[in-house]
């Protein structure tokens, strides 16, 4: 794709190049690569080439953007990103809002955005953009959605699951659509051919959640506007993008009016999350957080921890594994059937940990919700996670459920959800429930 | 002008008569028919206007589930479409059962969220073409999913059933129904009956490719209230041993009318049989000897009936029963020149092919005679059947063959006994060949015979003198039959 700045385009064609091309062998090259793109003179291409915040004079927000190529090649990024602000939107097409209830209820766009990965570096992240047909777009509050788990193919991606009518929490878009909310749904970073997902990790989600938000407000069609109150939400590794977004707002996405942040079934801290998993059921969704914190930082030794066993789980999951296979294909296995030794450790550890949510205040109410007896990402983190943003001094609402499973409150969760944000974007104070020997001073 | 049948009934004889096959085959012969009668059918029923032909049909279709994607559902859809309807009538509501069979993988999927059943409903797109809408027009049947308990694994079926919408044509002529896609709304439940992680979700089902997705045709009849014409020609077209076939002649509809659908053969006012597109119907188990008298009227797609035929036609069904009657007349026996009276009765078991068998009995009798032309004999004679006798009865009269053994217990010459006796007897049957023209079953006759009288024997010492004087041919016999039993000797 044409980059519209070419003054900037040379410096950043390099740097991009060596994103884009992130694979394995060439990790080091990777590295040269950018301290090469940073060593080059002249103010305009290493200042665009080294933050992430908005540099480039003119946004990339024209009449109608490019629907970009037909098919698959929609999802794969340009090469240059083009310059812009994340959110900006790159590429936008007309899509299914899902099912024919949901094609009543709403519009529909696929869109791919600027957006900032776990390094601070730019990238493009697809998602989708949905609309209600009923009421004034210029008022419509918006919902910046994460979506739950959908595994680490290409095909798994949301925004093609919308599409297909094929997506698991379409009952929660459409009783958001119901009630007059828009929606941006993020796909989440790396979904395209040669998939590069990075699942679970914290920084990448929160900012993909945020500028989606932002996407769904500058995609013209959408008639959505930029002071439009906005709620983060979501379950499971949707969850944990809602809490991410929270916790960053107030740094990478200032100007949103956001209101409240919904989540549950949040993954705060991965490594617990994994090595709770480690021998049980739902085993399946450990390699794709390990493959997710290796997709984000390529540094971390991943290949030489594989044995043939892992390698070819992990071909065999960016080809085609989507959540029923997560669920059903890895039963009971452990680290050990797939890694020569656990990656868990040294760097990697220090990389969860960067990823932990817990270490800074949502600014605005929280909802949080889990299941006691949830098998896949277990309470006690969650429950560790609350304790923290109570001892921050957050607006938290606590909700533990009894005896559901993980994916059964994907949807007997979405009441409070809906109550709770038809609270906050009604302006109602919230009262939470911080225990006060818990508060922050 | 009213028809026979108002609209009311017409639409109450539909409800009654949109059931499953077996109930549609059951409309064929009316609510009196009793067990036993059983009559021909002919292959296409067509009662009335309203009645339901089964039509079936199964179709794949793609749906695609949340966390699966798309499955193969093959759904087989049932359901009793009238075979005809009337302009501007409200089309009698027919239900529409279907069962749809889900692939394995999809239980998987379920199974993977701890559902254990599955209920909701499916919306079927169909297309009706009809003179009024020669392009087809959209029609929807819903229908509601049984609820369904999940295997914990492999496919499963589902249940569900749905009602026609509201029809109501304005032009006659052909019409058809066609079968789009469907779109199901499901909700799994757990096993404490909430919902799944999935709540309840809308599934969309495309037809695959390549299949033939016409469910039924019918057709539109004009709204036609005059009754065809009464048919005439009633008559037996060939009988069996137990069955009779009526036949009669075809009539047409009056111009503009529906068209005529079939004809009603009644009998005795009571049992009723139908039948389409034939003139002709073998009717069987019908009661032996009973007098019937059948009427035949025909009807039209509308459901109006013509009057029934008038007068009706007497029928009796199988060889009549067993009649008896009377005998009484003489027989004139050459060599004896003389005659002797014959009284008794004759029994006859008739076939319906005219033939029978019978039973002859005549009773002692005796006779004078005037032996070698002067001498005044006197003899009595006793008659045995030797086995039955056997002929035919028709429209020409009886025809038969009698075997008779005679004996003579006595016999006298100027009054005095000269033999006979216990013993005396014809020493082989005699042969009675008899013929009655003008007999009838119902009359009886005169019947008349010729034969010959075998020698006697063991007639005592003069046996070959009473022998010679008796035996030989030219004998007569001349009885007159009249129905009955009792019989008395005498006349000529």
């Amino acid at each position: 794709m044409q980059s519209r700045f070419p003054h900037t385009r040379a410096a950043l064609s390099r740097a991009a190049l060596s994103r884009t091309r992130r694979s394995r062998p060439a990790r080091a090259l990777t590295t040269t690569a950018l301290v090469a793109a940073l060593a080059v003179p002249a103010g305009a291409a290493s200042t665009a080439a080294s933050t992430a915040s908005a540099v480039a004079p003119a946004a990339v927000r024209a009449a109608a953007p490019d629907p970009g190529p037909p098919g698959d090649a929609f999802y794969t990024p340009p090469s240059p990103l083009p310059a812009g602000s994340p959110g900006d939107v790159i590429r936008a097409r007309p899509a299914k809002a899902g099912p024919p209830a949901a094609r009543r209820l709403a519009d529909a766009w696929q869109v791919m955005y600027l957006s900032t990965d776990a390094n601070g570096k730019p990238n493009a992240v697809t998602g989708t953009v949905l609309v209600p047909k009923a009421g004034d777009r210029a008022k419509a509050p918006i919902i910046g959605f994460g979506p739950g788990t959908e595994g680490p193919a290409f095909r798994c991606a949301p925004s093609k699951m919308i599409d297909a009518g094929a997506f698991y929490e379409q009952s929660a878009l459409n009783e958001m659509l119901a009630a007059g909310y828009a929606v941006a749904a993020p796909d989440y970073e790396g979904y395209h051919a040669q998939p590069k997902t990075t699942y679970i990790v914290g920084k990448a989600m929160g900012s993909a959640l945020i500028d989606a938000v932002r996407a769904a407000q500058r995609l013209p069609e959408s008639g959505l506007s930029k002071d439009a109150k906005v709620v983060f939400r979501g379950y499971s590794q949707g969850g944990g993008a809602a809490m991410w977004a929270g916790q960053m707002q107030p740094s990478y996405g200032p100007e949103l009016a956001l209101a409240g942040v919904v989540g549950g079934g949040v993954p705060a801290d991965v490594v617990s999350v994994a090595l709770r998993l480690d021998g049980r059921p739902a085993f399946g969704f450990v390699l794709p957080a390990l493959m997710g914190l290796h997709n984000a930082y390529p540094e971390l030794p991943f290949d030489s921890e594989l044995n043939d066993a892992g390698r070819a789980a992990v071909k065999r999951l960016e080809d085609g594994g989507c959540t029923l296979e997560l669920l059903l294909d890895y039963q009971n296995k452990r680290l050990k059937d797939f890694f020569v030794q656990s990656p868990l450790r040294g760097p990697w550890l220090t990389r969860a940990t960067e990823n932990r949510l817990g270490q800074a205040p949502i600014k605005v109410p929280v909802l949080q919700y889990h299941s006691k007896t949830d098998e896949i990402v277990n309470y006690n983190q969650a429950s560790l996670l609350h304790d923290d943003y109570c001892a921050l001094g957050m607006n938290v609402t606590w909700k533990p459920w009894e005896n559901l499973s993980h994916i059964t409150l994907v949807y007997r969760g979405n009441a409070d959800a809906m109550a709770f944000i038809a609270d906050r974007l009604a302006g109602k104070p919230a009262a939470g429930d911080c225990p006060a020997a818990k508060r922050g001073g | 002008m009213r028809s026979t049948r108002g609209s009311a009934e017409r639409a109450a004889a539909g409800r009654a008569t949109a059931g499953r096959a077996a109930a549609a085959a059951l409309a064929l012969c009316s609510a009196t028919a009793l067990a036993g009668v059983a009559a021909t059918a002919p292959a296409a029923p067509a009662a009335s206007a309203s009645a339901a032909e089964p039509a079936s049909l199964t179709l794949n279709y793609q749906c695609t589930f949340p966390l699966i994607g798309p499955q193969r559902v093959a759904v087989k859809i049932d359901a009793d479409i009238p075979k005809t309807v009337t302009v501007n009538v409200p089309v009698p509501k027919f239900t529409v059962d279907s069962v749809s069979t889900v692939s394995a993988e999809s239980t998987r999927g379920l199974v993977a969220l701890y559902s254990k059943t599955v209920e909701g409903t499916a919306v079927a797109d169909a297309t009706l073409t009809t003179p009024d809408y020669p392009k087809g027009f959209g029609a929807v049947v819903t229908s509601t999913l049984e609820k369904t308990p999940l295997p914990a694994s492999g496919p499963f079926d589902v249940k569900a059933r749905g009602t026609s919408p509201n029809l109501k044509f304005r032009k006659a002529g052909p019409g058809r129904i066609n079968v789009g896609n469907l779109l199901l709304t499901l909700t799994p439940r757990l096993e404490d009956g909430g919902p799944s992680g999935l709540g309840t979700f809308e599934s969309e089902c495309v037809q695959e490719p390549g299949q033939d997705n016409l469910l039924a045709e019918f057709e539109i009849v004009p709204d036609d209230t005059t009754p065809p014409p009464v048919p005439g020609g009633l008559r037996v077209a060939a009988r069996t041993a137990d069955s009779v076939t009526l036949a009669w002649d075809a009539v047409s509809d009056e111009p503009g009318g529906s068209g005529v659908a079939g004809y009603r053969v009644r009998s005795n006012g009571a049992k009723t049989w139908t039948v389409a597109d034939r003139t002709e119907l073998v009717l069987t188990g019908l009661e032996r000897g009973k007098e019937y008298a059948f009427t035949v009227s025909a009807f039209d797609r509308a459901g109006n009936e013509s009057k029934p035929s008038d007068p009706p036609l007497p029928v009796v069904v199988g060889p009549p029963p067993p009649v008896a009657y009377g005998l009484s007349g003489s027989s004139f026996v050459k060599a004896a020149n003389g005659s002797v009276p014959l009284g008794g009765r004759m029994g006859l078991d008739l076939e319906s092919d005219g033939g029978f068998q019978g039973d002859l009995e005549l009773d002692r009798t005796t006779g004078t005679f005037q032996v070698l032309g002067f001498l005044p004999a006197g003899a009595d004679l006793s008659f045995t059947q030797h086995e039955r006798a056997t002929g035919t009865l028709s429209a020409a009269g009886l025809a038969g063959t009698a075997r008779v053994d005679v004996r003579l217990p006595s016999v006298r010459i100027f009054g005095i006994e000269i033999g006979g006796g216990g013993t005396c007897a014809t020493a082989s049957p005699t042969v009675l060949a008899l013929a009655a023209t003008g007999f009838t079953r119902e009359a009886g006759g005169t019947v008349t015979g010729v034969y010959t009288l075998p020698a006697l024997q063991g007639c005592g010492p003069l046996t070959p003198f009473i022998s010679a004087v008796t035996e030989g041919p030219g004998n007569t016999v001349t009885l007159t039959a009249a129905p009955g039993t009792a019989g008395q000797a005498g006349g000529s």
